[in-house]
């Protein structure tokens, strides 16, 4: 274990506000305890997030962009890349003041092409994060070359992606230590193919029953070369229209399972049997289908222990008059139905939710539940009057006992902004202890929610592991935190959400704790390794031990 | 002596038209001649969705008064809730262009032709022309929002409902549709209130205590839990389509912990109508928490064949709604019903084909085979 100095604990913050870099927390709503200021522009991510199309806009123009938060240059500090077209956008986290445009000296400028998402993670484990960038008939993969440069590998790696991809993410699905990737198809969309209906005289684009599905792809990652294995995986058995991906072991059996959110399709929920096959359990673990018995579309999903049993539980982003889907992991492969319970269900369901994240912003120990939403049709309001194009995005803080309350107008005058939201990354930009949110605007610019005052709301303990015969990025390791009499679990993950990337690094709320009793984690590789009296509000990087695994 | 008089001239009408429809027809029978009085039996009829008796009412009538556009409107109404959405729009066409019609009420009815033929601009149109006529039309403000909501528009049907409220304060059809918007907006609170008012305007009324039954049932399943599963119940005995209200039912008994009792009403359902997907599906999960693996597995056996033909029907059924006049791709449909098991989801598309083409020798064809084996077998 390596104890790093913090980089902007107590003493960075003290220069910030003597420097006047940042100003000083608003004071919070009564109950909330911290702010989100949308900080983007004033630190430079200057980027729109281009439609290419002029209004109306078909399926293809109303679905981008997407939004990571990944730390390219490996100096601490969680860089910004926007995707979209004609090319995505990197700008460099310069301690957490300002962000510079490094897209031209990255090369990524040169990579024109209809972008939608990504995925990080770094798949040769030479220590750098690598970038798999999904699009429109052309996605591919970029090795960091460790000199602020990307470069195109994707011919080379054997990788090819002749759809329309949307989200994608990294696991080891056959613990060789090496990162796999799982790339989503959404739907054959072709020049020619009817593109708009007309209702009262306005022009809509049609939606994805018009379009036949897609399916993606699963490529396994054999060191020289990635290997499509889709149809040997079981993976081929998916509804296709996939938008948002996200890798989990919510059965905590060691492997990686596989969940595929699908525009007006069922859900799919691939269990891995340990090789890298999967089998879609579904229909038959309760997640396939809405609380309603309905097909859904499925936009974006996070994985999150919500109810604190150390059981991840899952949450699906929706389109509107559905009830966005909160399914509450019972154990034994069983999943519930509880959104309605949690609070969750009813106050989400007018909106069209894209992004999602279960992300502790008050740092009290219990994952809260963040959307962005925006109408895909740029003229509802048009022919639904009281419906809009832009639509603001709601936060739901952890209330305990299984429930959430909204607060998406008590964190400030920035998020009550209407967004046309559709990447949600999460990740904490100004290494203060606190989660920050990254989201995309379709048409506008990115926001960078900030937030201020999480960290004082609550104690907090940063983690970055970094693996050795587990693949180097640690993805699907399994961290258990006991603090305070609660524990907590998490998994490294950057993927889930929808065309986004989020932060590796587990940031663990400790609420009015002073200490982590105990902290344990299960290495991909099976390895444990516990660690004991932990000084809070503090970050660590955790590598992994030369022990004999225990798988 | 008063009697005498309550029959004879049109304030009498206005009397029997708070009265019972075996008056008006007591009355319309001893004054043949009396154009109100056979008008009054007509519209009778039709408010007591008896479209074919107003329909005999009112033929002779128009051969009577042929340039009356009142009987032209009435009898157009009748025959297109008959069915026969040709001869009503003729009716309608004659009214408007040839008589002069211009009130809102059979602008309103050709717009209900143009609807029911396929016309939703043209219909939208008469429909917006004939608000302006009579902002305050409880018939069509109802319609406009039952139109709105089928599109998903949810607020504009919402603001449709409380237009109609203001009009109609007493229509419970009113009430529960607001109920229902308010439910989709994710007002659950005013979808409450709405459910209360309609459920207090007709008791058994099954929309109302449908809505009253599922919004409860949102706001707090658990506080709610015992005043939500009455109105379930009372919906189910209210309704003649009782798998909707028993699925939302079992769907509370579940979150409540009441298994068992979900599986029973599920088990109903399915028994009830072999072709409710959601009933299943919803007793697959319960069956299977119960520990009834058998069980379990057939209803997920039966859900998943159900679930494969309405997957492949949903994205056919949106590519009409897209080009509803695609012969082609509608007999695509009826052909992919018909095939797995669903004849009587294929002769309302087949019918439609036919009408639009009549001597189309494929839909004939499909027509004939539906004809000989008209029950679904899915």
């Amino acid at each position: 274990m390596i104890a790093l100095p913090h980089r902007c604990a107590a003493a960075l913050a003290l220069l910030l506000v003597i420097a006047g870099c940042r100003s000083v927390p608003k004071p919070a709503a009564p109950g909330v305890g911290f702010q989100l200021v949308d900080v983007a522009g004033p630190l430079g991510l200057s980027y729109r997030y281009d439609p290419g199309a002029a209004p109306p806009l078909n399926i293809l123009a109303m679905m981008g962009g997407g939004a990571a938060f990944l730390d390219y240059d490996g100096d601490g500090w969680l860089d910004v890349l926007c995707v979209g077209q004609p090319h995505p956008a990197l700008f460099r986290n310069e301690g957490g003041k300002r962000f510079t445009d490094v897209t031209a000296t990255s090369g990524l400028a040169r990579q024109a092409g209809r972008w939608f998402g990504c995925a990080t993670g770094d798949y040769d484990n030479d220590g750098r994060v690598d970038l798999f960038l999904t699009g429109y008939n052309r996605s591919a993969l970029f090795h960091n070359q460790g000199d602020g440069t990307f470069s195109d590998v994707t011919e080379a790696l054997g990788i090819r992606v002749p759809c329309w991809a949307t989200s994608a993410a990294f696991a080891d699905v056959n613990h060789d230590g090496r990162l796999d990737l799982y790339v989503a198809c959404y739907a054959e969309f072709k020049p020619g193919m009817p593109e708009f209906t007309e209702v009262q005289g306005v022009r809509l684009s049609l939606g994805p029953d018009a379009y036949p599905a897609q399916r993606g792809q699963l490529f396994l990652n054999e060191g020289a070369r990635f290997r499509d294995a889709t149809r040997e995986s079981g993976l081929a058995d998916a509804h296709g229209k996939g938008l948002g991906v996200a890798f989990g072991d919510p059965d905590r059996d060691g492997d990686d399972d596989l969940v595929i959110a699908n525009d007006q399709q069922p859900l799919d929920y691939f269990e891995n049997d340990g090789r890298g096959h999967f089998q879609n359990v579904g229909l038959e673990n309760g997640t396939a289908f809405s609380s309603e018995g309905r097909r859904q579309g499925g936009m974006g999903l996070s994985f999150g222990d919500y109810d604190g049993d150390l059981r991840p539980d899952l949450f699906v982003a929706n389109f509107a008059d559905e009830p966005k889907s909160l399914y509450h992991n019972l154990g034994h492969g069983t999943y519930e139905a509880a959104g309605n319970r949690a609070g969750v269900a009813q106050t989400t369901r007018p909106w069209v939710a894209f992004g999602t994240s279960f992300a502790d912003l008050d740092n009290d120990g219990r994952p809260d539940l963040t959307l962005v939403n925006g109408h895909v049709q740029d003229a509802i309001q048009q022919v639904d009057r009281g419906n809009s194009y832009p639509q603001r995005p709601q936060l739901f803080l952890n209330s305990g006992q299984g429930s959430f309350r909204e607060v998406s107008t008590a964190v400030g005058d920035d998020f009550k902004h209407p967004i046309v939201g559709r990447a949600l990354a999460t990740g904490d930009f100004d290494n203060d202890g606190d989660a920050d949110l990254l989201a995309s605007d379709l048409g506008g610019a990115p926001h960078l929610y900030r937030n201020e005052g999480g960290n004082h709301a609550g104690n907090w303990l940063s983690l970055r592991l970094e693996g050795r015969s587990s693949n180097r990025s640690a993805i699907g390791a399994q961290v258990e935190v006991s603090a305070g009499g609660v524990r907590q679990t998490r998994e490294v993950r950057t993927d889930g959400s929808y065309l986004a990337a989020s932060d590796p690094r587990l940031l663990f709320g400790l609420g009015g704790a002073l200490l982590v009793d105990e902290l344990t984690v299960r290495w991909p590789s099976g390895k444990r390794q516990s660690l004991r009296n932990i000084a809070r509000n503090q970050s660590l990087k955790l590598s992994e031990p030369a022990l004999p695994a225990h798988r | 002596m008063l009697a005498a008089w309550l029959w004879r001239e049109p304030a009498e009408l206005a009397f029997l038209r708070r009265g019972s429809l075996e008056g008006i027809e007591r009355y319309a029978l001893s004054h043949p001649d009396s154009l109100p009085g056979q008008e009054l039996l007509a519209t009778s009829y039709l408010d007591a969705d008896r479209p074919q008796d107003a329909v005999r009412v009112l033929t002779p009538l128009v051969e009577r008064y042929p340039v009356r556009p009142s009987v032209r409107r009435l009898l157009g109404r009748a025959l297109l809730s008959s069915g026969d959405v040709r001869a009503a729009y003729a009716h309608l066409q004659v009214a408007i262009h040839d008589l002069g019609a211009s009130d809102a009420d059979t602008l309103y009815w050709t717009g209900r032709a143009e609807e029911a033929a396929g016309q939703g601009d043209a219909a939208l149109a008469l429909y917006r022309e004939a608000l302006q006529k009579d902002p305050r039309h409880p018939a069509l403000l109802i319609h406009l929002a039952q139109v709105a909501a089928m599109g998903d528009r949810y607020s504009e049907a919402e603001s449709y409902f409380r237009q109609a409220a203001a009009v109609a304060p007493q229509s419970v059809e009113v009430a529960a549709g607001a109920a229902e918007m308010a439910f989709r907006l994710g007002k659950i609170a005013e979808a409450v209130v709405s459910a209360r008012r309609a459920q207090t305007l007709a008791p058994q009324d099954p929309a109302a205590n449908l809505w009253l039954g599922r919004a409860l049932a949102a706001e707090d399943a658990q506080q709610h839990g015992a005043e939500a599963e009455a109105a379930f119940r009372r919906s189910i005995a209210g309704s003649t389509e009782k798998w909707t209200p028993r699925f939302y039912l079992a769907q509370l008994l579940r979150e409540r912990g009441r298994l068992a009792e979900a599986e029973t009403e599920l088990e109903t359902n399915v028994r009830e109508n072999p072709l409710h997907e959601s009933s299943f599906y919803e007793l697959s999960l319960c069956a299977r928490a119960l520990g009834h693996t058998e069980r379990a597995a057939s209803a997920m056996r039966r859900f998943r064949r159900l679930n494969r033909l309405s997957l492949a029907a949903a994205q056919l059924e949106y590519q009409l709604k897209v080009s509803p006049r695609d012969l082609a791709l509608r007999l695509k449909l009826a052909r992919l019903y018909f095939r797995n098991g669903r004849p009587d989801l294929a002769r309302p598309q087949v019918d439609r084909v036919l009408r639009e083409k009549p001597g189309d020798p494929q839909a004939r064809q499909l027509s004939a085979e539906i004809a000989a084996h008209p029950e679904p077998t899915l």
